[in-house]
């Protein structure tokens, strides 16, 4: 290991979160650099004072009864309101009120969920990201190395019951790099390689089963261990990317692909 | 869920984590009052939420309704510090200053070391806040900000090197008054 990649593990290292072979790798450099060890010495340093000094923020007496009368409060509206609409002699204004509230109110819930990356049950999460770890830690990229879409898509011929749409993004930065079978849910399906910048993405295509989540165009992200994915579907087609690309890179990757996909 | 059922769940997995949501709030929010009306925001968006609560940490997952309600008001107060463009890039993070910085770091007292980090972007601070004041591992703050853990590693060594940066320039300003 030499300095550079030292330095941009030196962090990680102080913090525990070096791997057992890299961390090795790391100790027998710092034992013949002292400026690289210094690094380390001041990280540490940093780290001791912020632990040191007790930069928390002690919460105010009496924080923990305010949530919870906050939410008494809350469901106590909700409880209110309810009764209200189930009054038999609501005027229209007041039905259209009601309306608007609960509108708002599903709204509301609905922007939370997005905001928090919860959808509909994501089932063949782990499995689409523990293969993208997979194909990463194996070495086992592609079965078809190729940037050419007419090399990669005619492989899948006789592989698969369907034939996936293979797009390449060269000119947005997202090259194809190759293409994998592999089995999610117990059945054989499209993985399609492409990177962009120094990271991998996967997509991965199906055709939409019983059960499947059906977005009909619509971008679900979420994430994983620390991977991003974002799903969607489009003519009776699923698809899934993953990577541990910045979500906004993935969203753009799949919009292209959404969009190439519905020409 | 009842409602009656809700309200004893919520009492035994959110209610303790009180402090832990407290200080990330104020650290994020930046005073009193707002970190307090996050809290208790959040609390009834984590109520709202329990149902889908799948058993996992509590903790994590509170911190991470309380992150994203701190954004949200960070956001519709447009007084959310996003000015500098972060960079995110795992590679070409700037090298730790070597040499007696390390030792001046020792004398950092608590008052420049809470100035230092309240000038950090909220990107830095939060990672700081959950790595060395909440021992959070990289894997569960990249679960909390919706980040890769790549992103996480890097955001730290970042804000590290910052406050390194602002602690040995105040410090050698003080220096140079006592001398």
């Amino acid at each position: 290991m030499n300095c550079r990649e030292t330095q941009q593990l030196i962090d990680a290292y102080a913090d525990g979160e070096v791997d057992l072979v890299r961390s090795v790798e790391l100790e027998a450099h710092l034992q013949d650099c002292g400026s690289c060890m210094q690094a380390l010495t001041s990280t540490r340093a940093i780290k001791d004072a912020i632990r040191g000094a007790s930069l928390r923020f002690e919460a105010p007496k009496g924080l923990e009864s305010r949530m919870v009368s906050a939410v008494r409060k809350e469901t106590s509206h909700a409880t209110k309101a309810v009764r209200t609409i189930r009054r038999p002699l609501l005027s229209r204004t007041m039905w259209a009120a009601a309306a608007g509230i609960l509108f708002a109110a599903v709204a509301a819930f609905a922007g939370w969920r997005a905001l928090n990356g919860i959808g509909a049950p994501d089932t063949v999460a782990d499995e689409t990201v523990s293969s993208h770890v997979r194909s990463l830690m194996a070495n086992h990229l592609f079965d078809v190395a190729s940037t050419d879409r007419h090399t990669v898509k005619p492989w899948f011929a006789g592989k698969l019951d369907y034939s996936p749409t293979v797009i390449d993004l060269a000119d947005r930065d997202f090259p194809l790099a190759g293409g994998r079978l592999d089995y999610i849910s117990g059945r054989p399906v499209a993985a399609l390689v492409y990177r962009h910048r120094k990271h991998v993405i996967n997509l991965f295509e199906w055709p939409v089963r019983a059960g499947d989540f059906d977005s009909n165009a619509v971008l679900m992200t979420g994430s994983l261990n620390g991977y991003n994915t974002v799903r969607w579907s489009r003519s009776g087609m699923a698809y899934r990317a993953v990577s541990d690309v910045a979500m906004a890179d993935l969203k753009q990757f799949a919009t292209e692909i959404d969009r190439a996909a519905g020409l | 869920m009842e409602e009656r059922k809700k309200l004893a769940l919520f009492e035994r997995i959110v209610t303790p984590h009180a402090g832990a949501a407290y200080n990330l709030a104020r650290w994020l929010m930046r005073n009193d009052q707002d970190a307090e009306d996050v809290v208790q925001e959040a609390s009834i968006r984590a109520f709202r939420a329990l149902d889908g609560y799948n058993g996992g940490d509590s903790r994590a997952w509170l911190l991470a309704i309380v992150r994203n309600t701190s954004y949200t008001h960070l956001h519709r107060n447009r007084s959310h510090d996003f000015t500098v463009a972060l960079d995110d890039s795992i590679t070409d993070i700037p090298a730790a200053t070597p040499g007696p910085e390390a030792l001046l770091l020792k004398r950092a007292d608590r008052e420049s070391l809470l100035r230092a980090l309240e000038g950090l972007p909220a990107e830095y601070r939060e990672v700081v806040v959950l790595r060395d004041m909440e021992d959070l591992s990289y894997k569960e703050i990249a679960a909390i900000a919706g980040l890769p853990i790549g992103t996480v590693m890097s955001r730290l060594a970042r804000a590290r090197r910052r406050l390194q940066q602002v602690l040995s320039e105040q410090m050698g300003k003080e220096l140079q008054i006592e001398l």
